[in-house]
């Protein structure tokens, strides 16, 4: 690794939405806690506090199968309002000491402190980490606790900050690269899953201590087959190459069928309001779509999928609901899951007019409209009549993207 | 188990401390029920904004030591109210 400053805080929450319902219910502390987006026996859990994780309970296992692991298991509802205003908080934190700041997901993020003031700069790296956790503890909650990573890139911090969990507080330099290195497993690399090993194995590479030792022309040549392998050089080397932002090519959402029973026109309802909420999210970015995919896993887990490519932008709800009910019609009606996607997003609307141009702009007029009345006095305030009986597809977490969770903290 | 709750959405009376030293500037101490059981709050787990529209709804996550409630005030009416009470018996 070179010698270069360790500008990179790597900040992320420990098991974040079983620590934030910790947070919030104290009689829920100390105790096995799982995250379900709903309480019906099949669901599944996607966060597990750390006593549930001591217990055996892994991220992604089925109700019924944590519950034979760990019968006292307490199971909690997903609540998005809180998380979303714990991200704000942890975002508002690390943007008071860099105006450089980058959420990654919803419970983690990376300060740049190349791009802070002096005072900030000339400050131990250690201090900045330990008052960024006393921070959170003073304005989230007091059980509130978060591993930070210190090292001069993206990649290193965040392996620096995977070392001791939970509340760890780790750095990595070229001083002690290389013992740290020595006690990792490959998949314990940040980037590198068990597909990624076995073409490393593959190479007689199987530690990180041997990855780190290959050359750069090997890395090239037998590993990556592409400049994935000039960066996976330079990454471990502690050089920034992760520093890049990706623009938004699709918007989606999908949804798990609260029951099996329903009939066609009760799952049609379900893609309808799918339908209008990646409009509206499609209309708060100020994009236009030209597809629209339209898919769903039926109840024997076959997948089915439907396109259709538009020669002229659109982002209206009228004309997204009509092309999802137009592809719903051919796609097969036992559905488990459905999902809508809005892709081929471009920022300007189609030059070209067409025939019924004055009924395109009446139509996006009403979209505004309706947006700004439910802006105004609450989401699905105004709504498509086919989504009268719906209610029940609540928004969920958004995990991995963060562009949703702007709403400005009051 | 399930964490379940008690949805109530009961108006409640509230004791609370106003300065500017708190998170959204309100710290309930205590509220009493329709019912005219008092509730004296033991610690705040946490605070944080709900929005309808342009409405901010304050949820307070509170416990008295023996149960778990959410009371939230209504920042366009001032009003507070009991959201739901935990199930204690998990």
């Amino acid at each position: 690794m070179y010698k270069l400053p360790n500008d990179i805080l790597y900040v992320d929450l420990n098991s974040c939405f079983a620590t934030i319902e910790q947070q919030a219910r104290p009689l829920l502390r100390q105790r096995p806690v799982a995250i379900t987006n709903r309480l019906s026996p099949n669901a599944c859990i996607i966060a597990a506090s750390y006593e549930a994780k001591a217990a055996g309970i892994k991220v992604g296992m089925r109700r019924i199968e944590a519950t034979a692991i760990c019968p006292n298991l307490v199971y909690a509802e997903t609540e998005p309002s809180k998380y979303i205003y714990v991200h704000q908080k942890l975002r508002q934190i690390m943007a008071s000491y860099s105006p450089v700041t980058v959420m990654k997901s919803i419970d983690e993020g990376v300060i740049d402190l190349k791009f802070a003031a002096a005072a900030v700069r000339s400050r131990a790296r250690q201090d900045i980490a330990r008052e960024i956790k006393a921070r959170l503890k003073t304005e989230i909650g007091c059980y509130m606790r978060c591993n930070i990573g210190i090292s001069s890139n993206r990649f290193l911090a965040k392996t620096a900050a995977e070392l001791h969990k939970p509340d760890g507080l780790d750095e990595i330099s070229a001083d002690n690269q290389r013992q740290i290195f020595a006690k990792l497993k490959l998949t314990d690399l940040p980037g590198i899953n068990t597909h990624m090993q076995a073409r490393l194995n593959a190479v007689n590479i199987f530690t990180p201590l041997q990855l780190l030792d290959t050359d750069e022309a090997t890395l090239v040549k037998l590993v990556c087959h592409s400049i994935d392998g000039h960066k996976w050089y330079q990454r471990l080397r502690g050089i920034e190459v992760d520093d890049y932002s990706s623009e938004i090519k699709t918007i989606g959402r999908q949804y798990v069928l609260e029951s099996n029973h329903l009939q066609p026109a009760e799952i049609e309802a379900r893609v309808i309001h799918l339908a209008e909420d990646v409009g509206y999210r499609l209309r708060s970015k100020q994009l236009y779509a030209r597809g629209l995919y339209l898919w769903v896993y039926d109840r024997h887990d076959a997948f089915h999928h439907r396109a259709f490519i538009s020669k002229t932008a659109f982002n209206t709800d009228y004309e997204i609901m009509q092309l999802a009910k137009q592809l719903f019609t051919e796609l097969p009606t036992d559905a488990r899951i459905v999902g809508v996607t809005l892709y081929k997003l471009q920022s300007q609307p189609s030059t070209q007019l067409c025939f019924n141009q004055p009924v395109i702009d009446r139509q996006e007029q009403l979209s505004h409209a309706v947006d700004q009345i439910n802006l105004r006095f609450g989401s699905r305030t105004v709504h498509s009549a086919f989504t009268l009986n719906t209610n029940q597809v609540k928004t969920k977490i958004p995990f991995g993207s963060t562009r949703y969770l702007d709403h400005s903290l009051n | 188990m399930d964490q379940s709750y008690k949805s109530l959405h009961e108006n409640i009376d509230v004791n609370a401390d106003f300065s500017r030293n708190f998170l959204c500037h309100c710290r309930p101490i205590a509220f009493k029920r329709p019912s005219g059981q008092m509730v004296e709050i033991t610690e705040i787990g946490l605070t944080h904004p709900k929005y309808d529209g342009l409405k901010t709804i304050f949820a307070f996550d509170v416990t008295d030591g023996y149960t778990d409630y959410r009371i939230c005030l209504d920042s366009e009416s001032l009003d507070w109210y009991l959201e739901y009470e935990g199930d204690n018996n998990v």
